[in-house]
C-alpha cells in the first residue's frame, strides 16, 4: 500500500486511527504491528514473510548481542553481531542482487546461467538497514535490547516508515517503542507533515514526472540541449517532491502516533557544494553508511590513503543500495570521486568564489548525476550528457521543446520556490507580523485554508488518478 | 485553539469521505465514462494472493469514490490554471476543439507495426484474388493531424500520415485510397467533432467521395442524400476524460434517399429497416445512433431483396456471380459511412473483428464478397489486438 491513495487516505488510516486511540496504551504497539502487517502484505502478501523473518533474526541476535556483551564475551558478541549482518545482506543479497550477479558473471564469462527473476520485495532495502540497526546498536552503541518481541516486530514494520523511510535506527526510537505520550501538539504538527508531504506527492512529483517520461524516451535525434535540460531538471524534482514528500508523510504519521522520525530532506538543491549536498539529500541514508560503515572502517581518523579507501567504499555501497545495476554504482562512484576532490582542494579553493558560481556548479553536479542515474545503459546515458552540452542531439532547441516550456513553465516556477525555504521564510516573517498585530485569526484561516485546498486537490488527482508511480521500487 | 481546528478539519476530511463511501451505494455504470463500474470485489484467499483482489479493490474504491465526476472535472481545471493546455494527454485549442495527443511511440510500437504489415498482407492478397480495382483501404488520420493549426502555440504531435505512408507504399497500386488531401482542403470546415474522437459525417462523406472517385464508382451527391440534423447537444468520448466546461457538438446523419434498407444484424440476432438508431439520443453516447454502435456483423440489403440466410440455405451463394457484395472490415469511424454506400452493390457485410470470430478469407468465399474496403482511423490500428485476425 502507498500513502498516496485512496485506499490509504481514507479507508486504512482512518481505521487504524480509531482503533489505536480507541484502545488502552498498552496495546498500542499490537494495534500498530498488526496493521503494519496488512499495510504491508497488500500487495505482499508472501514477502510479508520475510520481513518477519528478518524481524525475528535481528530480535534474537539482539539479544545474543547482549548476553555475550554483559557477560564479558566480546568474541562471541562479536560473532553474533556478524551472523545477523550476514543473514541481513544474505537477505538483501539473494532477493535484491542475485540477478545481477548471475547476469555479471554470465557477461564475463561468457556463461548462459538461468536468471532466478525474482521479484524485489518492497521495502527490503529499508527494513534489512533498520533490523541490522538494532543488533549494531546493541554491540556499539550500549543499546539494551527490547524484551517484547511485539515493540521490536512494531519497529521494523512500522508502516509510517516502513517501504520508504526514512531509515529510523533503533535508538532513535527505541525510548518511544517503550513509552510514549501521544498529544495535540504532535498530532497538530504531524497532520502539517502529512498535508505538506501528501501535496508535494501528488501535485508536484506526479505533475513534473509526466514531463520526465515523456523526454526519457527520447532518442538523441530527436533531443535538443533545451529539452535535455529541462528533462533531467524534470527529473530532478520528481524525485525530490517524491521521495521527501514521501519522508514528509511519514514523519508526520509517525507524530500523530507519538513517534519522533529524523528528518530525511533538508532544502538539497540549495546547496553549495556536492558535500553539502549529500548532507541535505536522504540524510537518515547518509547516517546509517557513516554510522555503520565509515565510522567502523576508521573514517577520516586514519592516514589519507585510508580516508580515501574509506569515502570509496561508502560511496560505492551507496550507489549500489540504489539499485541492482552498474550505472547505480558509477553514480555512487561519481559522488565519491567528487567528495574527495572537494574534500582534498576544491572547498577550500570555492570559498573565495561568489556563492551563485558555487550554486551552479552543484546544480550542474547534481544533475548529471540524475542522468547516471536514470540510464541503466552506459551508452544512452552517455548520449543524454551529450545532448546537454550541445555536443550530440537535435540542436538547441525545437518546437517540443518550447511547447514543453509553456506547458510546464507555471509549474518549475512552483518547483523552484518549494525547493528552497523562501515560503516558509515568507510565512514565518506573516505570522510574526500577524502574532504582534494581535489577529492570530488570520494565520488559522489562512493555514487551514491551505490544508483543505491541498487535501482537496490531491484528492481530485488521485480519483482522476492516471499518473501515480512508485519511485523506490528498486531501493 | 488553532491548532484542534486543523486536527478537526484533518479528521473531518478523511472520517467525512470514509463514511461518505460507505453509505453511498455503488454504480454500476458511468454514463459520462460510458463504461462499467468496478464492483465491490470478493475476497478470496486466492484473489488476495495472487494480486487481483487488491488492484481490484483499488480500482474499486477509485471507481465508486463519492463525487467522482466532480473531481475529476475539478482536478482538470487545477491543470489549466498551471497553465497547461495538454491535459491527460488531449489538447485544449482554441475554439472549444478537445484533440487527443497520440505519441510517435504508438506508432511505433510493435503492435501498431504488426498492425500495419496485417493490413497491407491482407490488402494484397485480396488484390491479387479479386483485383485491385475491388480492395480498398482507408487509414483515417485523426484530428491530431488534419487539425494541427487548431493546436495550443508549439504543440507539434506526431503526423499520422508517417505511418499510413508505410502501409500505402505496401500495398499494390490502386488499393490504398488517400483521404489526407480532402480532409486537409476541408480542414476549416466543421469535419471533426470537438468533443469526441470521431471523424463528424461531414468529414467521412468526403473521404467517402475520395473512395468513390479512387474506384471509379459513382457516389451519391448530396441532393441525394437526405441530411439530418440528429442532435445539437453531444459531448463525446473526449469530454468524458476531462470533464470541463466546452460546447457541445452537432450530429448529422446522411442517408441515401429511396433506398429501403434491410439491416441483419449479428446473423439475425436483429432485424431493422434502418442503420440509424435514435434511441441512443437519449444517452450521452450518442455517436452509437449510427447502426447501434459496434457489431460484430451487419448485413444489408434492399429491403425486399433476399437475405444471405435465405440463400445459403438454398446453396446458391458462390454460383450467383452477378451479384456485387461488399465486405466492409472497419472500425467506428465507419458507423457513419456504411449509411452513405447503401444500394451501391447487392449485398454490404459490415464486420468488425472486434466482435467477429470466424475467419475472414472463409467468410468471403462463403458469401461470395467480390469487393472488400477496410476503413480504420490510424489510432484505433495502433493497439487493436484483433486486426491479428487477418493473420500477422
Amino acid at each position: 500500500m502507498i500513502f498516496s491513495s485512496l485506499l490509504f487516505l481514507f479507508k486504512f488510516l482512518p481505521i487504524v486511527l480509531l482503533i489505536y486511540f480507541v484502545v488502552p496504551a498498552k496495546f498500542r504497539n499490537f494495534v500498530l504491528f498488526a496493521s503494519s502487517l496488512i499495510f504491508y502484505s497488500w500487495g505482499e502478501p508472501i514477502y510479508v514473510l520475510l520481513m518477519l523473518f528478518s524481524t525475528a533474526v535481528d530480535f534474537f541476535h539482539g539479544k545474543l548481542v547482549y548476553k555475550y556483551k554483559m557477560s564479558n564475551q566480546p568474541g562471541k558478541a562479536k560473532a553474533a553481531v556478524i551472523s545477523s549482518v550476514v543473514i541481513n545482506l544474505g537477505l538483501l543479497g539473494f532477493f535484491k542482487y542475485a540477478d545481477f550477479f548471475l547476469d555479471s558473471i554470465n557477461n564475463i564469462f561468457n556463461l548462459d546461467i538461468q536468471l532466478l527473476n525474482i521479484a524485489l520485495p518492497i521495502g527490503i532495502s529499508f527494513y534489512t538497514f533498520q533490523t541490522m540497526s538494532y543488533s549494531l546498536d546493541i554491540y556499539m552503541n550500549d543499546e539494551v535490547p527490547q524484551n517484547n518481541p511485539i515493540s521490536f516486530g512494531t519497529y521494523v514494520a512500522l508502516f509510517p516508515q516502513l517501504i520508504a523511510g526514512p531509515i529510523v535506527r533503533y535508538k532513535d526510537i527505541a525510548q518511544e517503542l517503550r513509552h510514549r505520550k501521544e498529544n495535540t501538539d504532535d498530532f497538530f504538527i504531524g497532520i502539517r507533515y502529512f498535508i505538506i508531504g501528501l501535496g508535494k506527492k501528488v501535485l508536484l512529483a506526479n505533475n513534473i514526472g509526466l514531463l520526465w517520461d515523456e523526454i526519457k524516451v527520447l532518442d538523441s535525434s530527436s533531443l535538443t540541449t533545451v529539452s535535455a535540460w529541462l528533462g533531467i531538471t524534470a527529473f530532478a524534482f520528481q524525485i525530490y517532491f517524491d521521495f521527501s514528500g514521501y519522508s514528509d508523510m511519514a514523519i508526520g504519521l509517525g507524530k500523530m502516533f507519538g513517534f519522533k522520525f529524523p528528518i530525511n530532506f533538508d532544502y538539497p538543491y540549495i546547496s553549495k557544494s556536492i558535500t553539502e549536498f549529500w548532507r541535505r539529500w536522504h540524510i537518515t541514508l547518509g547516517t546509517w553508511f557513516r554510522e555503520y560503515v565509515y565510522i567502523p572502517l576508521g573514517g577520516n581518523r586514519c592516514s589519507r590513503a585510508k580516508n580515501i579507501r574509506n569515502i570509496l567504499i561508502v560511496w560505492f555501497l551507496t550507489g549500489f543500495w540504489h539499485g541492482a545495476a552498474y550505472n547505480f554504482i558509477i553514480w555512487g562512484m561519481y559522488f565519491g570521486v567528487i567528495l574527495i576532490i572537494e574534500k582534498t582542494f576544491l572547498l577550500n579553493l570555492m570559498e573565495k568564489i561568489p556563492s551563485v558560481f558555487r550554486h551552479i556548479y552543484s546544480i550542474i553536479l547534481i544533475l548529471i548525476g540524475w542522468v547516471i542515474f536514470e540510464f541503466e545503459s552506459v551508452s544512452k546515458m552517455g548520449d543524454y550528457i551529450l545532448s546537454m552540452f550541445g555536443i550530440k542531439g537535435a540542436g538547441f532547441v525545437n518546437s517540443e521543446a518550447m511547447f514543453m516550456i509553456r506547458e510546464y513553465g507555471i509549474i518549475f516556477i512552483v518547483l523552484i520556490l518549494a525547493s528552497t525555504p523562501i515560503p516558509k521564510l515568507i510565512v514565518n516573517k506573516l505570522g510574526e507580523k500577524i502574532r504582534h498585530m494581535n489577529i492570530q485569526w488570520i494565520s488559522y484561516v489562512a493555514e487551514n485554508a491551505f490544508n483543505i485546498s491541498v487535501l482537496f486537490i490531491s484528492t481530485a488527482y488521485l480519483v482522476d488518478a492516471s499518473y501515480n508511480p512508485f519511485l523506490y521500487f528498486r531501493f | 485553539m488553532g491548532k484542534k481546528i486543523t486536527i478537526i478539519i484533518f479528521l473531518l476530511f478523511i472520517y467525512g469521505f470514509f463514511g461518505f463511501s460507505a453509505l453511498k451505494e455503488d454504480e454500476a455504470y458511468s454514463e459520462l465514462e460510458n463504461r462499467t463500474l468496478e464492483d465491490r470485489p470478493v475476497l478470496t484467499a486466492e484473489g488476495f494472493f495472487n494480486g487481483t483482489y487488491t488492484k481490484n479493490y483499488e480500482n474499486y474504491i477509485q471507481d465508486q469514490f463519492p463525487l467522482r465526476d466532480k473531481f475529476v472535472s475539478f482536478k482538470n481545471y487545477a491543470e489549466l490554471a498551471l497553465g497547461k493546455r495538454e491535459v491527460k494527454g488531449i489538447f485544449i485549442c482554441e475554439d472549444g476543439y478537445l484533440i487527443e495527443n497520440h505519441r510517435r511511440a504508438d506508432y511505433e510500437s510493435e503492435r501498431a507495426v504488426k498492425n500495419a504489415q496485417a493490413i497491407v498482407n491482407a490488402g494484397n492478397r485480396w488484390a491479387d484474388k479479386l483485383g485491385s480495382s475491388h480492395v480498398s483501404v482507408i487509414i483515417a488520420p485523426t484530428a491530431q493531424t488534419i487539425l494541427k493549426d487548431k493546436l495550443p502555440k508549439y504543440a507539434n504531435p506526431y503526423n499520422q500520415s508517417e505511418y499510413t505512408a508505410a502501409i500505402q507504399s505496401g500495398l499494390n497500386e490502386d488499393v490504398y485510397v488517400d483521404i489526407e488531401k480532402t480532409l486537409t482542403e476541408n480542414k476549416e470546415e466543421y469535419v471533426y467533432y470537438k468533443t469526441d474522437h470521431h471523424w463528424t459525417t461531414k468529414g467521412a462523406y468526403l473521404a467517402y467521395r475520395s473512395w468513390c472517385e479512387s474506384k471509379g464508382l459513382t457516389p451519391y451527391d448530396k441532393s441525394e442524400l437526405s441530411i439530418e440534423e440528429a442532435s445539437d447537444d453531444f459531448y463525446g468520448t473526449i469530454h468524458s476524460k476531462l470533464n470541463i466546461k466546452t460546447s457541445p457538438d452537432v450530429i448529422e446523419i446522411y442517408s441515401v434517399k429511396d433506398y429501403n434498407v434491410k439491416a441483419v444484424y449479428n446473423m439475425g440476432a436483429s432485424v431493422t429497416d434502418s442503420l440509424i438508431d435514435k434511441s441512443f439520443l437519449e444517452g450521452k453516447d450518442k455517436y452509437s445512433i449510427f447502426m447501434g454502435g459496434n457489431q460484430g456483423i451487419v448485413e444489408i440489403t434492399e429491403a425486399d431483396n433476399e437475405t444471405v440466410s435465405d440463400k445459403v440455405q438454398q446453396g446458391n451463394v458462390n454460383e450467383d456471380g452477378e451479384e456485387s457484395v461488399l465486405l466492409m472490415i472497419k472500425d467506428s469511424y465507419a458507423n457513419c459511412f456504411v449509411p452513405m454506400t447503401v444500394g451501391m452493390y447487392d449485398r454490404i457485410y459490415v464486420i468488425d473483428l472486434r466482435y467477429f470470430n470466424m475467419n475472414v478469407d472463409t467468410f468471403m468465399d462463403m458469401y461470395g464478397v467480390t469487393d472488400v474496403l477496410v476503413l480504420y482511423n490510424a489510432d484505433t490500428l495502433t493497439d487493436d489486438v484483433y486486426v491479428s485476425r487477418l493473420g500477422y
